[in-house]
Order: structure tokens, then C-alpha cells, then sequence
């Protein structure tokens, strides 16, 4: 009986993150159209702002160059943590292969997680690209000071774990129906327009504002990149890092919770 | 028996593209376009009558697949050619369709979410079928397949024996004169593999359909084909009877003695020799070729008390081993 | 004159088909009746965050390029519309690695029907029926509030602008779709082309100076879905870089696109490599 130290334990789920990589690259069409396509994608965006922006220098605080540089890397952090299939869960809860995982010495939760993490890590090219479109167009903006990039590290890492973490839970809501194919584009488009990857909060409407302040979603990519762009500082900067860790935490709970009846379901029922 | 089926200077390649193991192999692979031809097919010929059933045989990736596509009009051959029944199948798809049927064993035709009965009511509608024509035929193969307890079920839930028979039904409602067969008994147990052989040997000998039947199984094979087609790394091996494959092949026959009364260990014979033996069963070969089977079997009757005696079938299975590892030595 | 005869038989054969498949694909799909509003809101969702995002760019700067909130809502209503008529009639398509993957071309080839029209009826895009609720919702309200003043001939030109936006997309996606004929997958490249006409092409699209409209009118011609028809209706030809013609007969461009994109389609079925050896 092989001891279960922490360094054993990280190489059982070094191997899903590779898997998760791997199959990145292994669809070399996928990266190579999902390249091609956020390239497309930044350069129009551009376009469409610049031209939005003709005749006005500021709207709602916010400057043309600074709406052009937010649209540019919001779609390229979104092509990163939003891959098409985010979590093969549904597919292994399908096809009964659940069981299996469930009898591997990993928590499947660690397993899916370090799978996502793997995928995210082989799509990064394709958020690279954008970047150097948005960069070429000169659309995209340094953060102004050192400490405002540092705070955007941490706060993109909470993104990061928040989006995974979210992605997850949705995903396990295959354990209780299979048709779950509406429900995750409503929760994609959803979440895109909620989490501010298609506009920033900053344009949103006055009634909207609160309601999306209160949802998980605007933790993942809002949240950071106003951070980026430096429009927070002492305490509502912290107090927006707060909340970011606050969300990971209680959505961590609830992942928990969700698995545990998850569980007690494939147990009682079968997979 | 006129052709129904002539396959000249069938030739098929494929190309893939050339995958290099190693270090980075992933991301190189985003860049590389190497391909590489393989031949699936090299040019073989042969004809099938009208009226014929006819087994189609080779191990795994002999290009047996790739044949059959291309007789069904599946796959448009490299070079060659192939008529059935006067068409061209792959130019003439839709004229072709209507005179063939096939079972795919490892994939159902049926729809897959609705009862075995709609698909049948579906390819009813797609080939015009009339109702009184369809009521009739339906009534004799549910007969003859036992569809009854199962034909309202959704094909989903069917068992791969009773999967298989919707299949086979559905190949035949519309009475295409030709039916192509590949792997229909694979995985089944021995009662649906008997329902099968009794429907396929009906429908050739009652029907007149041709029949053309990819297996592994040499039971299928010794059951219910006269005539085979092996082939192997695309070339065809031996086309000819079943019967004259085993002559060929078979050098020598087997008896088995089965005595009570003495030890069979000591038992010789001047016409064939003792291949193994224990005190109640001894086993001898001999070459038919030299000596004839009455002759060897009096020889032992007459010498020793025995209380049974058989002479074994030369099997179609070890034959066909042989053949194999004789055309390809350096396989495998 | 046989010729024609065999081909009009050959169109009666698959539109009898057609609808024997259509018939069986609805059954399959109401065998999973909890899948239907699911869908239906996967659907509604997709296309409704296209709406909600030009809705909330408009209230902060109300003109794009010279046009005004209204009329930007009916050309994004004109481009939701038109591809409610790409998927519901072809929203199967999406499914063709899958089929040509798992073999099932292979059945397709076996039967007495067309393969483009077995793939398109493979089964019931369910999804699409969301599309076509708010395409056709989001056309009746904003065209009311469009500042065309509607004749019985815009009406009848709008309809048939509509329904050739949706070929449009059709024969785009049928031309590539046809590439799975050769490529293991081309998903990607089908999803690049979808986003890509679900996020650009609901804005007058001569923003995008005359070399990136002429590309988006003659080589990824998504110009002809909703842009080039609303600059008819809406008098604003004068925008164009090409002839006003172009505008004028613009709804005819769903013919030619699905024309092209089909005949490429069935070329490509011979070069189908049947998975398994």
C-alpha cells in the first residue's frame, strides 16, 4: 500500500492535466481555426469600438482606448477559460465510464479540475494570438503601475479558480438529466454577457448594475481587468479581491455539497 | 449462372496522414503534412452468379471491408472496375440502392430512438413499398426471426441478437436481389446464430437472393456457402469451392479409438500412425490420399476390441490457419 | 428533355424522402420530451445575448456608423431571422463529422435518397425552434420601429430577403461542411464561421473600410445576409462602395451561395473514406 503523500498525490493528477493538454494539441484543426478565429475576432472588435467611439471622447467615465483595450484582452481571456467542451464529465456521466473514474485514487473533483486546468494551459496560443492582434492594431494598454499588475495577478488567478470551479458545477448537473445540452449554451452565452467578457459593467445599465454586482460571474473577467485599467484602488481594491476569494470560497462549498449528493446518486441509483 | 456480380482489377489506396512518434509529436503534428499511401486493395477479380451465396474471407485489415464498400458503392474504388447487376455502384447510387441490401454487423441502419417497427415502416415509405406487399413479407420473416416479442421495442434497448435480426429484416422487406452480409453473426450466442444461418439459407434457397457474407465464423462459413472468395493484403489467396479448400489443404485425417477392455496405448497400426494416446482413448492420423478411410478403420476393428470409433471432419478453421501463415510468412 | 425529366424525378424522389425522414427525425426527438424547452432556451439564449449586447451598446451611444438605435435593431432582427431559415431546415448539418465519424454516412450511401438530405434530416434540431422564436419576434417588433416606410413590396422584399439570408448561411455552411469529407473534423472551422456571422454581421458592415467589406461581400459573403437587403429597404445604398444593383438583387445571393456550396458538397461525397478497413 503506497503511501498518499502530497508529492504522489500531485503526480496521479499531473498526468489529467497532461491529458488535458494533450488533447488540446491533439485536434491541431481546433487550436489552429480557434487561432485563425480570434485573430478575426479581435480585429473587428477594434473596428467595431473605434467606430462606436467616432465622435465621443468619453461615455459612461470611459475612454476610447481604454473600451478598445478591454474588449480586446476580455476576448482573449474568455478564449482561454471558455473552450468549447469545458469539462468531459457529461460525456464520461453518459456513456457510464463515471464509475471508473470514481474508483481512481484521485477525488473525481481534483481530477476534473486538473484535466481544466490542463486545457486552459494548451489553449493559451490561441489567447496569445489575440493579444498580438490587439497589440498590432495598438489596441491594447499596459496596466499604468507595478502594483496594479501585481493585484491583477492575483485577482486573475481568483477568476481563474472561480470560472473552474463554476464550470464544474455545471457540468455535474449530468448526474441528474442528460439532456443538458440547452442548459450549457444558456450558461455559456449567460455567463459571457454576466462576467463581462462581452461588455464591461461599466456600460451596463443603472438598474443592472447591482444585480450583476451580486452574481458570481463578474469575478471572473470583470473584476480583474478593472483592475488592469487601474479604476481601483485602497479599499475597493481590496474589498473587490475580498469578494473575488469570498466567491471561490463559498462556490468551493457548494461544489462539495453538489458532489456529495452527486455521489450518494450514482451509489444508490447506479451511473 | 450468370454474373450477377463482376469485380475486375479492383484496386483501393488511402491516404493518411504520416504520423512521426517522438518527443513534441503533438505540436509538430500542427505542422507537418506528410502522408502516407496505403493499399487496401490491389487489384483483384472475381465474379459471383446469380443466385450464388458466397463467403467472403480473410483475417483482420485483408481488405475485405474495403471490397465490400466498394461493391455496395460505399467507396469509389482508385482504379478497376465493378458491376452489379448491370450498374455501376457508386455512379449509379440510387438504382443501386434499390437492388441491394446489407447488415453491417458492428452498425444498425435502424433508428436508433423509435421502436424496431417504425424503422421498418420508414424503409416501407423510402422504397415505395406497397402495404399488402410490406403486411405480407413482414409476417414471414417475423416468423421465421421470432420479431414478435421485441418489435415494439425501441432499438436502443434491443440485445445485439435481436438488433441484429431487425437489421436483417430490414435489409430484406424490400426483396433487393442481392445482400450483402458483413460479420451478421459476431458476438451472438448460438441460438441467434442459428436463427440467422436458417433466415440467410432461406432466403437464398427459397428467395434466389445472392448473398455475399463477410464472417470470421467458419461454422457460418461450412453451414451455408458452397463457394468462397479469401483474400489477404488485398490479393485474393483462393476463389473455388469449399469443398476442393479442404482437399488441397488437408493432408491427413484423424480417427479416435475409444476401447474399455484394454490399454490403448498399445494400439499400431500399419496404415497410420499414433498421435496420442491414454488407456481408453488413442487418436491416429493417416493420409487419405494413400490409404483409403474403410481400409485403415477395418485394419483397427478387426485387431482390436474397440468399443467406438470415429474419423473427424477436416476443419475449415485449421485450414484456413494454414493458409494464412503458408501465403504470409512474415505477417504478424 | 430527359435530362431534366430524370433530374425532376430525381427532386420529387427526395422531397418524398424528405419528408418520411423529417417525420421519423421529430419522433426521435420527442421521445425526450424533458429536452424540449431545454433546448428551446439553449436556443433563445445563444442569439439573445447578441441582442442584449447591441441593446446596451445603443443606450450609452446610440448611432453606429450613421445609424441610429431602430434601424441597427431591425438589420440585427433581419440577421436573426435569417438564420432561423438556416437551422431550422439545416440545423442538422452541425452533425456531419459525428455521422461521417461513426460511419453513419455509410447508410446514407445505402438508400434511395439524397446524402445532403439525409445528413440535414438526421434528426430534429430542436434548438432551433428558440432561434426561430426570437428571429422572427425580434423582426415583427423591429421592423415597426425601423424608419422604413413599409409598402407591400418592401414587405415582399424583406420576406424574400429573409429567407435568402438564411441559404446564405446555408450554402456557407454547406461548403464547409463538405471539407469533413476529407479533414477528421471541421467543427472549428464551422464554429470560427458561425461566430463569426453571429457577431459581425447584424452591423452595417461598410464600417469595416472597403477591402474588409468587399471580402465580406464576395469571398466570406456574409454581406448578403442581412446588410446588403436593409441598405435597400433602408435607402441607404449611397453607403456602398459597389453598384446599388448589388443591393437591389441581394436576395437572390441565398440562390447562388447554396447553389455553389451544395454542388461542391455532392462533389465532395466521392471522396468519402469510409472510417473502419
Amino acid at each position: 500500500m503506497p503511501v498518499d503523500t502530497l508529492s504522489t498525490r500531485l503526480t496521479g493528477l499531473r498526468g489529467l492535466y497532461r491529458a488535458g493538454y494533450r488533447s488540446v494539441l491533439v485536434y491541431r484543426a481546433d487550436l489552429l481555426f480557434g487561432i485563425a478565429g480570434l485573430v478575426i475576432q479581435a480585429t473587428l472588435t477594434v473596428v467595431v469600438w473605434r467606430v462606436l467611439y467616432d465622435g465621443h471622447d468619453e461615455v459612461a467615465g470611459v475612454g476610447a482606448s481604454t473600451a478598445v483595450a478591454y474588449a480586446v484582452l476580455a476576448a482573449c481571456i474568455q478564449s482561454i477559460l471558455m473552450p468549447w467542451q469545458f469539462s468531459s464529465l457529461p460525456l464520461r456521466v453518459l456513456r457510464g465510464q463515471i464509475g471508473v473514474d470514481m474508483m481512481r485514487p484521485r477525488s473525481l473533483i481534483s481530477q476534473n479540475l486538473a484535466q481544466a486546468a490542463g486545457t486552459m494551459v494548451g489553449r493559451l496560443p490561441v489567447g496569445a494570438a489575440g493579444l498580438l492582434t490587439g497589440l498590432a492594431l495598438g489596441g491594447v494598454k499596459a496596466p499604468h503601475t507595478l502594483p496594479d499588475l501585481l493585484a491583477w495577478v492575483v485577482s486573475m488567478v481568483l477568476g481563474i479558480a472561480n470560472v473552474m470551479i463554476i464550470n464544474l458545477l455545471v457540468s455535474m448537473i449530468a448526474f441528474w438529466t442528460v439532456e443538458i445540452g440547452g442548459i450549457m449554451i444558456l450558461y455559456r452565452f449567460g455567463s459571457a454577457f454576466l462576467s463581462g467578457a462581452l461588455i464591461p459593467l461599466w456600460f451596463m445599465p443603472g438598474w443592472l448594475q447591482p444585480i450583476i454586482s451580486w452574481l458570481p460571474f463578474q469575478a471572473q473577467i470583470y473584476a480583474p481587468l478593472s483592475i488592469w485599467f487601474g479604476t481601483r484602488h485602497g479599499v475597493d481594491l481590496l474589498g473587490t479581491l475580498a469578494l473575488q476569494l469570498g466567491w471561490v470560497l463559498v462556490l468551493f462549498v457548494l461544489l462539495q455539497l453538489v458532489w456529495r449528493r452527486a455521489v450518494h446518486k450514482v451509489v444508490v441509483f447506479g451511473g | 449462372m450468370p454474373p450477377i456480380i463482376e469485380v475486375s482489377d479492383l484496386t483501393k489506396e488511402f491516404t493518411r496522414p504520416d504520423v512521426r512518434p517522438g518527443r513534441f509529436a503533438g505540436t509538430r503534428s500542427l505542422f507537418t503534412r506528410a502522408r502516407k499511401v496505403t493499399t487496401a486493395v490491389d487489384g483483384i477479380s472475381f465474379q459471383i452468379g446469380e443466385g450464388e451465396l458466397i463467403g467472403f474471407l480473410g483475417p483482420n485489415g485483408a481488405g475485405k471491408s474495403t471490397t465490400i464498400k466498394m461493391l455496395t458503392g460505399i467507396l469509389v474504388p482508385t482504379s478497376g472496375t465493378v458491376t452489379v447487376a448491370g450498374q455501376v455502384p457508386w455512379r449509379d447510387r440510387r438504382r443501386n440502392a434499390r437492388s441491394i441490401g446489407a447488415v453491417f454487423g458492428q452498425r444498425t441502419q435502424l433508428w436508433y430512438d423509435l421502436p424496431l417497427r417504425d424503422s421498418f415502416e420508414i424503409i416501407r415509405d423510402l422504397y415505395s413499398m406497397d402495404p399488402a406487399t410490406y403486411r405480407t413479407r413482414l409476417g414471414e420473416f417475423t416468423e421465421i426471426l421470432d420479431l414478435d416479442e421485441f418489435i415494439d421495442t425501441p432499438v436502443r434497448s434491443l440485445s445485439l441478437g435481436q438488433r441484429m435480426r431487425g437489421d436483417l429484416v430490414a435489409a430484406m422487406l424490400y426483396a433487393p436481389p442481392i445482400l450483402y452480409l458483413d460479420e451478421p453473426t459476431v458476438g451472438l450466442d448460438v441460438v441467434a446464430k442459428g436463427k440467422i444461418r436458417e433466415f440467410v439459407a432461406e432466403i437464398n434457397a427459397g428467395r434466389r437472393t445472392t448473398v455475399i457474407l463477410t464472417t470470421h465464423d467458419m461454422d457460418d462459413v461450412e453451414r451455408l456457402c458452397r463457394r468462397v472468395v479469401i483474400i489477404d493484403h488485398g490479393k485474393i489467396l483462393y476463389e473455388g469451392d469449399v469443398e476442393m479448400l479442404k482437399a488441397q489443404y488437408v493432408t491427413s485425417r484423424d480417427i479416435v479409438v475409444h476401447c474399455t477392455d484394454f490399454d490403448a496405448t498399445t494400439i499400431t497400426s500399419p496404415f497410420a500412425q499414433v498421435v496420442s494416446a491414454d488407456a481408453f482413448k488413442a487418436t491416429l492420423r493417416f493420409d487419405p490420399e494413400r490409404t483409403a478411410v474403410p481400409k485403415v478403420v477395418h485394419d483397427l476393428t478387426s485387431r482390436y476390441p474397440i468399443t467406438d470409433l470415429s474419423v473427424l471432419e477436416p476443419d475449415l478453421e485449421d485450414v484456413i490457419r494454414q493458409l494464412y501463415t503458408e501465403r504470409t510468412p512474415n505477417a504478424r | 428533355m430527359a435530362e431534366l425529366v430524370r433530374t425532376w424525378s430525381v427532386v420529387r424522389e427526395d422531397l418524398r424522402a424528405s419528408r418520411i425522414l423529417l417525420r421519423a427525425g421529430w419522433r426521435a426527438a420527442l421521445v425526450y420530451r424533458a429536452s424540449f424547452l431545454s433546448a428551446i432556451v439553449g436556443g433563445v439564449a445563444l442569439q439573445g445575448t447578441q441582442l442584449l449586447f447591441i441593446g446596451v451598446l445603443l443606450s450609452k451611444f446610440s448611432v453606429i456608423d450613421g445609424w441610429r438605435l431602430n434601424d441597427v435593431a431591425f438589420l440585427f432582427a433581419m440577421r436573426l431571422a435569417a438564420h432561423a431559415f438556416y437551422v431550422v431546415p439545416f440545423g442538422a448539418l452541425v452533425m456531419i463529422d459525428y455521422s461521417i465519424q461513426q460511419g453513419e454516412v455509410d447508410r446514407y450511401l445505402l438508400r434511395p435518397a439524397g446524402i445532403y438530405l439525409q445528413v440535414v434530416t438526421r434528426h430534429a434540431p430542436l434548438m432551433a425552434l428558440g432561434d426561430a422564436l426570437l428571429g422572427f419576434g425580434s423582426l415583427a417588433i423591429f421592423a415597426g420601429q425601423s424608419s422604413v416606410s413599409w409598402t407591400p413590396g418592401k414587405v415582399a422584399f424583406l420576406i424574400a430577403a429573409v429567407i435568402g439570408g438564411g441559404l446564405v448561411e446555408t450554402g456557407m455552411q454547406t461548403f464547409l461542411a463538405a471539407f469533413s469529407f476529407r479533414m477528421t473534423s471541421t467543427i472549428s472551422l464551422r464554429i470560427l464561421a458561425d461566430d463569426t456571422i453571429t457577431r459581425f454581421s447584424g452591423y452595417p458592415l461598410t464600417m469595416f473600410n472597403r477591402w474588409g467589406f468587399l471580402s465580406l461581400t464576395f469571398v466570406f459573403p456574409m454581406a448578403f445576409i442581412a446588410y446588403l437587403p436593409a441598405t435597400m429597404l433602408l435607402g441607404r445604398t449611397d453607403q456602398l462602395p459597389t453598384a446599388t444593383w448589388l443591393a437591389a438583387i441581394s436576395p437572390c445571393g441565398g440562390l447562388i451561395i447554396f447553389t455553389i456550396g451544395l454542388t461542391f458538397f455532392n462533389w465532395m461525397t466521392r471522396k468519402y473514406n469510409s472510417p473502419g478497413s
